[in-house]
């Protein structure tokens, strides 16, 4: 397992799936949630810290998720493997949220996991991008 | 990628994460979980039972997919082992974004899900790499 590897892939991973939170869930589509949610659920300044920590978590998954993939990395990859993680994981999260509390309607229950499909693709294709420059360490290569 | 096998992991981890998910969060953690849930008010008063079906079934998916894509010989411990890293990695992600954004669990409760998600997890890993290893892989895989 090449940590440093791993190391760059969370923290690029991690910025960029919590930049592009902001820009898709804030600023794109923050009206739409609004509505389709019961008024005060949302906060009114959002824990930055917490938001970078689970964005950071999740990073990591993906970042897990693309250098297990079998063959040569690529952007293309990186993009199949995020979107697919990130849809996989949210469809379930937001099912199972759905399934016991009205903190969301079934329209943007369906809707949220498409959303995160496009994070997820983008996300990958930053960790991708940024992996392919890193030289892999040679304690991680197996023996000849 | 061998979809007999996929198929057959996602159902297997769908069903067992929906049973421990019942026995831990529906009967052991109720009480703690709506003791510390600022969200009580649109808390259902009766599961929607299909929705946790589904949300469990593509939690299975992803866990099966991770499993299967791994080189290397897959054992119970190694299923339960890997099931936690992502149980843990999915339910600490989605919990502190959504408490970031949201007034809907407190820090306490976002942080023990994430462990409890992590052990629900696991348990799954352990049961989709038990069945996987008696099903052979197909030629074309």
């Amino acid at each position: 397992m090449d940590m440093k590897r791993i190391a760059i892939g969370t923290i690029v991973g991690g910025i960029a799936y919590f930049v592009l939170g902001y820009l898709i869930f804030n600023l794109a589509a923050g009206d739409y949630y609004a509505a389709n949610r019961p008024p005060g659920f949302s906060r009114d300044a959002p824990i930055v810290w917490a938001a970078a920590l689970g964005s950071l978590g999740l990073g990591l998954l993906l970042t897990l998720g693309i250098m297990s993939r079998a063959g040569a990395l690529t952007i293309a990859g990186g993009v199949v493997t995020g979107a697919l993680y990130n849809f996989l994981v949210w469809f379930g999260v937001d099912f199972l949220h759905h399934s016991g509390q009205e903190a969301q309607n079934l329209t943007l229950t369906v809707v949220d996991p498409l959303l995160e499909l496009i994070r997820g693709g983008l996300t990958g294709a930053a960790i991708a991008a940024v992996l392919a420059m890193v030289p892999k360490s040679t304690a991680a290569r197996p023996a000849a | 990628m061998d979809m007999k096998r996929l198929a057959i992991g996602t159902i297997v981890g769908g069903v067992t994460l929906y049973a421990v998910g019942y026995v831990m969060f529906d009967i052991a953690t109720v009480d703690y979980y709506a003791a510390n849930n600022a969200a009580a008010s649109i808390s259902r008063d009766v599961n929607l039972q299909w929705s946790i079906g589904l949300g469990y079934l593509y939690l299975a998916a992803l866990l099966t997919f991770v499993l299967v894509s791994r080189a290397g010989v897959l054992t119970i411990g190694t299923g339960a082992a890997i099931g936690a890293v992502v149980g843990f990695l999915v339910w600490a992600g989605v919990d502190f974004i959504r408490y970031g954004y949201e007034d809907r669990w407190n820090l306490t409760l976002t942080i023990i899900d994430s462990l409890l998600g992590a052990v629900q997890t696991g348990i799954g890993g352990a049961v989709i790499a038990a069945v996987l290893a008696r099903v052979p892989k197909s030629a074309m895989a």
